[in-house]
C-alpha cells in the first residue's frame, strides 16, 4: 500500500497538484492497480528485451515544409495568453 | 421515403437516383441528433457546414460532376480526432476551447471521399475509460436502455450510430475502444492492425497501441470505410507501406474451409452465461457456414490486461505532459509562476482517471521501478505477441466474446477503477499483440441488450476477418434490430 507521502511525491513528479482528499483516494486506488499488474512478476521471460515490433519505421525525406503566416497566427492564437506575436507565460520564480 | 438506418450503398443509390436530396438527408440526421439530445452523443454539432456541404453535393449531382466514393454520406468523428477549424476537446476541460489547426489524416481522407461531417462525438476523457463516464462533457446514455452505459471510450460514436444519428462514425481503439462500445450498442466496431491506419491528428493516448477505426451498422460499410482510411502516410512513420486491399471485394467469398480458433482462455469465469451462450450459438452458425472450428490455447493472454495497464499509463504520462498550459488549451488563472502553471493547470484541467493514469505511468517509469514494471511488461508483451503468431500458424482467425457482459448500469463501476478495467479483458490482447479485430452483433440478453462477437485476425488479415464477419452477418438478423 502506497503511503500518502509517496503519492505526493508521485504527483510532484507528474507535475500535478493534488488536494489532500485526492491523495488519500489515489493512494488506495493506485495501490490496487499496482497490486493487479504485479501478477507479471510471476512470469518467466528472457533476460533481454528483444524488439518484436510488427511495424518498421517508414521514413521520408527530411525537409522543411514550412507553414504560412496565417497558419502561424492560428497556432499562436491558441495560447492562453499572448502579447503581440508572442506567447506569454508567468515568471519562472 | 424513410431515411431510417441507411447503409452507405443505400445513401449513394438514393442520392444518385434523386430519391432524396443530400440536404434532406443531412436534415434528417440533424433532426435525429436534436430529438435525442438526452443521449449526449455529440459535443459539437456542425449544422451549418454540414448543410452547406450538402447543398454542394446536390449541385454536383445535378451537374453530373465526378462523385467521391462516399459522396454525401453524413458521418460523425470522435472528439479525439482533429478536425480543422472545429473544436476538438478530447472530452477534457483542458482542451474545452481548443480549435484544431489541421485535419487528422483519417479526416482529410474521408473529406476527400466526399463525406459530410455532422459533428464531434462525446467520448471518455482522452479516451481513458470503458463507459464514457470520464468525459468532462457529461454521460452518454445507451440508446437500448438509457439507464446503462454505451461503453467506451468511443461511447458517443457507438451510441450515435445505434440511434441513427449518422450513417457511421469514426472512433479510436487503444484497448477495445471501438469494439467494446460497438458490442454494448449493437453495432459493428473495427480496430485495424497497428500501422494500417495513420495516427496523424489523433490526440495521442498510447502511441504504440492507438488506432482509429470505423463504427458502422453493417460489415460492408466497415469494409468500405476502412479502405478509405487505411494506407501509408508521410506524417506517421508507423503507418505501413503495405498496399491497402479491396476489403469490400473480399466479402463475397464464402468461408468454406476457413480455420477458426476458439481460445479456451476467453471462456472462463467472469463471463455472463448469456454472453457465453450467444457466442456458442454464433460458433455453431460459423461451423454450419463451412468453417472448421478448433479449440486453441493462449496461456499468456490472461496477462494482456496487466501488460496494458503498465504500457498504457507509461505512455500516457509522457504524452499528456504536453498539456502544460503554455502553448494551447486551458491555463489555471491562479498560477503565479511557471511550475504552478504546470501543476495547477493539470489539477484543474484533468479529471480523476487521467490524473490517476499519469501518476501510475510516472511510477512504472521511475528509476527504481522501471525494470520491474515497464521493461517487464514489454517483455511479456513480446511473449503474448509470439503466442498469437504461433496460433495464427494453425488457424486463420479467432472468435471470442467482445465483452464479458452486456451494457452495465451508469455509475455501477465508477467507484472502483480496477473493476472498470476488467471490462477490457477480451479486447486488449488485439492491441497488445498488434492484431486486427472486429465486434459484430451476435444476439441479445434477456433485458434486450446487445451481445457482441469478436473476430481477431493476424496482423494485416483484415480482408479475411471482414469476410467471416460478413458471412456471419448475412446468415443472421441481429444487425437488423435497432433500439426504439
Amino acid at each position: 500500500m502506497l503511503k500518502t507521502e509517496e503519492v505526493t511525491k508521485l504527483a510532484k513528479l507528474a507535475g500535478i497538484e493534488l488536494t489532500p482528499d485526492e491523495e488519500i483516494k489515489f493512494a488506495t486506488e493506485i495501490s490496487a492497480i499496482l497490486g493487479f499488474v504485479n501478477q507479471l512478476q510471476n512470469i518467466k521471460v528472457f533476460e533481454e528485451l528483444e524488439s518484436n515490433e510488427i511495424c518498421e519505421n517508414v521514413l521520408r525525406t527530411d525537409r522543411v515544409i514550412g507553414i504560412s503566416s496565417a497558419e502561424q497566427a492560428d497556432l499562436i492564437s491558441q495560447a492562453p495568453e499572448i502579447q503581440g506575436n508572442l506567447i506569454k507565460t508567468k515568471p519562472v520564480f | 421515403m424513410s431515411f431510417k438506418y441507411l447503409t452507405i450503398s443505400q445513401v449513394k443509390a438514393g442520392l444518385k437516383s434523386k430519391e432524396f436530396s443530400c440536404v434532406e438527408l443531412v436534415n434528417y440526421y440533424l433532426e435525429q441528433i436534436n430529438r435525442q439530445r438526452d443521449l449526449n452523443t455529440f459535443i459539437t454539432v456542425m449544422s451549418d457546414s454540414a448543410l452547406a456541404q450538402a447543398k454542394e453535393v446536390d449541385q454536383k449531382i445535378s451537374d453530373r460532376g465526378p462523385l467521391g466514393e462516399l459522396e454525401g454520406v453524413p458521418i460523425a468523428i470522435k472528439d479525439l480526432i482533429l478536425t480543422k477549424g472545429v473544436k476538438t476537446t478530447a472530452s477534457s476541460k483542458i482542451l474545452a476551447d481548443y480549435i484544431a489547426p489541421y485535419d487528422a489524416t483519417v479526416v482529410s481522407r474521408l473529406k476527400e471521399a466526399g463525406t459530410i461531417i455532422l459533428g464531434k462525438n462525446n467520448c471518455d476523457e482522452f479516451a481513458m475509460g470503458s463507459s464514457n463516464e470520464t468525459s468532462a462533457f457529461g454521460l452518454v446514455l445507451n440508446p437500448w436502455d438509457k439507464t446503462r452505459v454505451p461503453g467506451g471510450s468511443s461511447g458517443g460514436s457507438a451510441a450515435a450510430v445505434a440511434a441513427d444519428q449518422c450513417v457511421l462514425a469514426i472512433g479510436t481503439d487503444t484497448g477495445g475502444s471501438t469494439r467494446q462500445p460497438a458490442s454494448l450498442c449493437g453495432v459493428v466496431g473495427l480496430k485495424p492492425t497497428y500501422g494500417r491506419v495513420s495516427r496523424y491528428g489523433l490526440i495521442a493516448m498510447t502511441s504504440s497501441l492507438d488506432q482509429a477505426g470505423p463504427i458502422t451498422r453493417s460489415v460492408e460499410d466497415s469494409a468500405l470505410v476502412l479502405k478509405i482510411m487505411a494506407g501509408q502516410d508521410n506524417y506517421d512513420a508507423t503507418a505501413s507501406v503495405k498496399p491497402v486491399e479491396n476489403y469490400l471485394a473480399a466479402l463475397s467469398q464464402n468461408i468454406k474451409g476457413l480455420k477458426v480458433g476458439l481460445p479456451k482462455e476467453y471462456f472462463t469465469e467472469g463471463i455472463s452465461p448469456e454472453v457465453s451462450e450467444a457466442v456458442k450459438q454464433a460458433i455453431k452458425k460459423i461451423e454450419a457456414l463451412g468453417a472448421e472450428v478448433v479449440e486453441v490455447s493462449l496461456p499468456h493472454t490472461a496477462y494482456a490486461l496487466a501488460v496494458y495497464y503498465i504500457i498504457l499509463p507509461a505512455e500516457v504520462s509522457s504524452n499528456l505532459a504536453r498539456f502544460d498550459g503554455i502553448r494551447y488549451g486551458f491555463r489555471s488563472s491562479v498560477a503565479q509562476n511557471l511550475s504552478e502553471i504546470y501543476q495547477k493547470t493539470k489539477a484543474e484541467g484533468f479529471g480523476a482517471e487521467v490524473k490517476r493514469r499519469m501518476m501510475i505511468g510516472t511510477y512504472v517509469l521511475s528509476a527504481g521501478y522501471q525494470e520491474a514494471y515497464y521493461v517487464k511488461a514489454k517483455k511479456v508483451q513480446n511473449l503474448i505477441r509470439q503466442e498469437y503468431a504461433e496460433v495464427f500458424k494453425k488457424v486463420d482467425l479467432l472468435v471470442t466474446p467482445t465483452c464479458p457482459t452486456t451494457a452495465f448500469k451508469l455509475g455501477e463501476k465508477t467507484s472502483d477503477p480496477l473493476t472498470m478495467y476488467l471490462n477490457d479483458v477480451f479486447t486488449v490482447s488485439a492491441n497488445i499483440a498488434g492484431l486486427c479485430g472486429i465486434s459484430i452483433p451476435a444476439g441479445f440478453d434477456r433485458n434486450n441488450l446487445p451481445i457482441g462477437l469478436q473476430i481477431l485476425g493476424a496482423p494485416f488479415a483484415e480482408s479475411q476477418m471482414l469476410r467471416l464477419a460478413y458471412n456471419y452477418q448475412e446468415a443472421t438478423e441481429w444487425h437488423k434490430q435497432h433500439p426504439l
